[in-house]
């Protein structure tokens, strides 16, 4: 039986035949992409029906995530949202909140709210929307509930008395001396102390399964069919994460596919030397939507929105240095094991200096073993050179940009960490366009929104918060911006040839929108409203369209 | 002095518990450390257990024959020495070690390649643990260089700068036998001890006796292979035609430092290190003074300072000229 589903207007991004009104699927996969009329002969030739519920929408190719931390998202989940941007989670709405007097105001009010008896976590500090923050502040609130406050950017926690005995900070502060129980701060190597009780609470009584839920109704809402976890086992046990990904994003209701890298460090600090075994034995695990990549996942330098990327001269206006996440001349060793096994290799970097290091790593595994094809990505890409754009595309990588950086902390970045001109060309993907690069996008959930019509604008917008458009010869094309969430996006997972495009004999994959992307500003894309999904030629609605 | 209990026991607040020995090795990624942790790890064979933490316990190479078990990132080793990556957390790593059934009697911390050693030394319960000392490997071989990259050679000075005992390693291989990096250790840590990994592991019976042990190296008694070439200069010196000169020599020069001041009474810091030349500016006071290191019979003294007085501005004046 073929089901034709017909629309306004079909976006393929497949430039042989961009455009349509009709998709035929039978199973999982498209027989054809074309008209009505043209369809004929297969309709004439089998059995077929014609689902015509989205006549009046528009199609593009089911959108891809390429880069998402899904159960990173599940423990922030679980706690008390405060950010200095707007959020639209499962459990609801968050509203921006920016100020000092603001964030104290929200963050006494839902302590006073919130369950008695039980630690108070809140998560999306950030110290310059919300000011400076420490221990005395949340004893203030409560000398007897442990209060931690997480930082939006994850590295660091502010804990009142209370939550430093909860987690045993004393203990952790004798041995590590990134615990400073004075301004109950814990950061850096310092977190991990108190991490794991903050899991073990955060994560009780099966609530990282229902937390994983709320992830899938996110990826969902935001029209997108595949993600792929870019850093496996890098937050909970990888045998844990694969048992709760098997329990819940496993099944015929789940709509979308996933596709997991593992992080390679996670998986060296959890089973030392049988890492490489035990990341070679995970296409064991690979069911129906759960999916392993033959790839890892390596560090550069430090994170962007922390402003501890590394940087080549001039630096950082006020002359802070950024961090190495891996020792830089280390790179290539840490990536040979991949690289000689012809496998395909993303790095996090985000700093010019830490793409010089990539770079270097790449042209010297080059040079030992030429590979055709590698598509080395550079994920985040936030700061480089022209140069180094050139470069980068002769050697065969391709790049995977944030959007969000630009619209959060594009002006921020200009006044307060590189001044206007390497600010406003952050995320410099037209460059990378133009020297023939693939560019996709993502949103390192839950660095930023998982919305890729909203990353997309940015990317074709380049407008900072404020609405200053931050180097306009950046801007990525309409094509390249939606291209940049579904083909490229595939392509840079090795998954062109399945999805990312709509063409005769590729999976059922679409996003179903209101609007025609092409037709309307770039900057309205985010107000367009996804309808559903359809993955393998199976329709999920979205419940409030 | 030789391993044995530590010998170091004061009582720390845990009154009757011995404080154990902590030393941080440091230096550059390819220095030579885990060669050094492996020849420690070998010459501890009687009865102290020594704990060496790393970055990554596969990298080691440890000898089969040394290991005794194998668990994830921990391995035991015959002569009852533990070998372990550091992990999550160096801070719990230490605590695991430290408060397991059999303590070691010393640590022995890795430093990252590209790590503060002495931020690395801030690790640890002082009520558990002493810290001994920070040992730094220089590699004889490209110290030089890499101290005068412009983006990492800070990094490479401070590391030498924080230790209390310079091990210069693979001087057998340096076609100088190790002689700039001494010098070199020697302009970085004046007042640091320096041996030579190959110098009858000298330095393992420091590492494994406490470091205190070990004696500012009298300058004169460095043994090393250099002249130095002193210049004065004789008034404002124009800096471009100094970094040529500097830059024409640099193949034969293992380093120099000049502060000078140029004609428009700016001051200047003037390198030469790796081969490369690089200027900052200073808010002064400068010297005028230029001290440049050779290996002997490389460059002679006099050319070298004709050519340099040149690059006074007032040529009618010429500086006075100083050599060893």
């Amino acid at each position: 039986m073929i089901t034709v589903y017909t629309a306004r207007r079909v976006h393929t991004m497949d430039p042989s035949l961009p455009e349509a009104t009709a998709v035929a699927v039978r199973g999982d996969r498209i027989i054809e992409v074309g008209t009505l009329e043209t369809l004929r002969p297969w309709l004439d030739a089998h059995e077929h029906r014609v689902d015509d519920r989205f006549a009046d929408a528009f199609f593009l190719p089911g959108l891809i995530d390429p880069h998402v931390h899904p159960a990173l998202m599940a423990i922030l989940l679980a706690t008390e949202w405060i950010t200095p941007e707007s959020w639209d989670l499962p459990g609801g709405g968050v509203e921006a909140t920016v100020g000092h007097e603001a964030y104290r105001a929200r963050l006494t009010g839902l302590e006073a709210t919130h369950p008695s008896g039980q630690p108070f976590v809140t998560y999306g500090w950030h110290q310059q929307y919300h000011g400076l923050i420490s221990r005395s502040d949340l004893d203030a609130i409560s000398t007897t509930r442990p209060i931690v406050v997480w930082a939006r950017c994850f590295h660091e926690l502010w804990c009142n008395g209370a939550a430093l005995e909860w987690l045993d900070a004393a203990e952790g502060a004798a041995w590590d001396p990134h615990i400073d129980l004075e301004t109950g701060r814990l950061w850096e190597s310092g977190l991990v102390w108190g991490l794991n009780t903050l899991r073990d609470d955060l994560f009780a009584d099966g609530r990282f399964e229902v937390l994983m839920e709320d992830v899938a109704a996110l990826v969902h809402r935001g029209g997108v069919t595949t993600i792929a976890d870019a850093g496996f086992g890098g937050m909970a046990l990888p045998d844990r994460e694969l048992e709760v990904l098997a329990q819940v994003h496993e099944g015929d209701h789940v709509p979308f596919r996933q596709y997991l890298i593992p992080q390679v460090a996670a998986f060296k600090r959890a089973f030392g030397s049988e890492a490489e075994d035990r990341m070679a034995a995970l296409d064991e695990h690979a069911s129906e939507r759960i999916r392993f990549l033959h790839a890892g996942k390596f560090f550069a330098d430090g994170a962007f929105m922390g402003q501890i990327m590394q940087l080549r001269e001039p630096g950082f206006i006020d002359g802070h240095e950024g961090a190495w996440m891996a020792d830089p001349d280390r790179i290539a060793h840490h990536i040979r094991p991949f690289w000689h096994a012809g496998k395909q290799v993303n790095v996090h970097v985000t700093g010019d200096l830490g793409v010089d290091a990539v770079l270097d790593a790449v042209a010297e595994l080059l040079d030992e073993k030429p590979r055709f094809d590698h598509r080395t990505v550079l994920h985040h890409f936030g700061i480089s050179t022209q140069a180094q754009s050139r470069r980068a595309a002769a050697l065969g990588c391709a790049v995977q940009v944030n959007g969000y950086y630009l619209r959060y902390f594009g002006d921020q970045f200009v006044a307060e960490g590189l001044g206007t001109e390497r600010a406003s060309l952050m995320t410099r993907v037209g460059s990378a366009r133009r020297n023939g690069m693939s560019v996709a996008l993502h949103s390192d959930l839950p660095m930023g929104p998982l919305q890729p019509m909203l990353g997309a604008s940015i990317l074709a917008t380049r407008m900072s918060g404020t609405g200053v458009v931050l180097g306009p010869e950046e801007r990525l094309s309409s094509y390249d911006a939606l291209a940049a969430v579904t083909i490229e996006a595939a392509w840079q997972l090795k998954l062109d040839h399945e999805i990312g495009s709509l063409a005769s004999g590729k999976l059922a994959d679409l996003t179903v929108l209101d609007a025609d992307p092409f037709e309307v500003d770039a900057a309205a894309w985010p107000d367009i409203g996804i309808l559903a999904t359809v993955l393998g030629g199976r329709v999920y609605p979205l419940e409030d369209s | 002095m030789t391993g044995g209990s530590p010998i170091h026991g004061d009582a720390g607040p845990e009154a009757g518990s011995k404080l154990i020995p902590m030393v941080v090795l440091g230096g550059w990624l390819g220095a030579g450390k885990t060669t050094l942790l492996n020849r420690l790890l070998r010459a501890a064979d009687d009865g102290e257990r020594i704990a060496v933490v790393v970055n990554d316990v596969g990298e080691v190479g440890l000898d089969a024959e040394l290991v005794a078990a194998r668990d994830g990132d921990t391995v035991e080793l015959t002569n009852g020495c533990v070998c372990c990556s550091i992990g999550d957390s160096l801070g719990v790593t230490l605590r695991d070690l430290v408060l397991s059934d059999r303590p070691p009697d010393r640590l022995v911390i890795e430093a990252s390649g590209v790590a503060e050693p002495d931020r690395v030394a801030a690790y640890g319960d002082r009520r558990r643990l002493r810290l001994d000392g920070v040992v730094v490997a220089v590699d004889a071989v490209d110290v030089v260089d890499r101290a005068g990259h412009v983006t990492y050679g800070p990094l490479v000075r401070r590391q030498a700068a924080a230790a209390e005992l310079l091990v210069v390693t693979k001087a057998e291989v340096a076609t100088d036998g190790g002689a700039a990096a001494r010098a070199w250790c020697a302009d970085v840590a004046p007042d640091t001890p320096v041996v030579e990994a190959s110098d009858d592991d000298r330095w393992v019976l420091l590492v494994l006796g406490g470091l205190d042990a070990a004696e500012p190296t009298p300058t004169d008694a460095l043994d090393v292979a250099v002249v130095s070439t002193t210049w004065q200069a004789a008034g404002p010196v124009d800096v471009g035609l100094l970094i040529s000169v500097l830059a024409d020599n640099a193949h034969l020069l293992l380093r120099a430092k000049a502060v000078v001041t140029d004609g428009h009474g700016r001051h200047a810091a003037v390198h030469l290190a790796g081969g490369r030349v690089t200027v900052e500016s200073v808010d002064g006071p400068a010297s005028g003074r230029l001290v440049a290191i050779a290996a002997p019979g490389t460059i002679d003294p006099g050319d070298l300072i004709a050519a340099l007085d040149v690059c006074v501005v007032d040529h009618d004046r010429v500086g006075s000229r100083e050599a060893p």
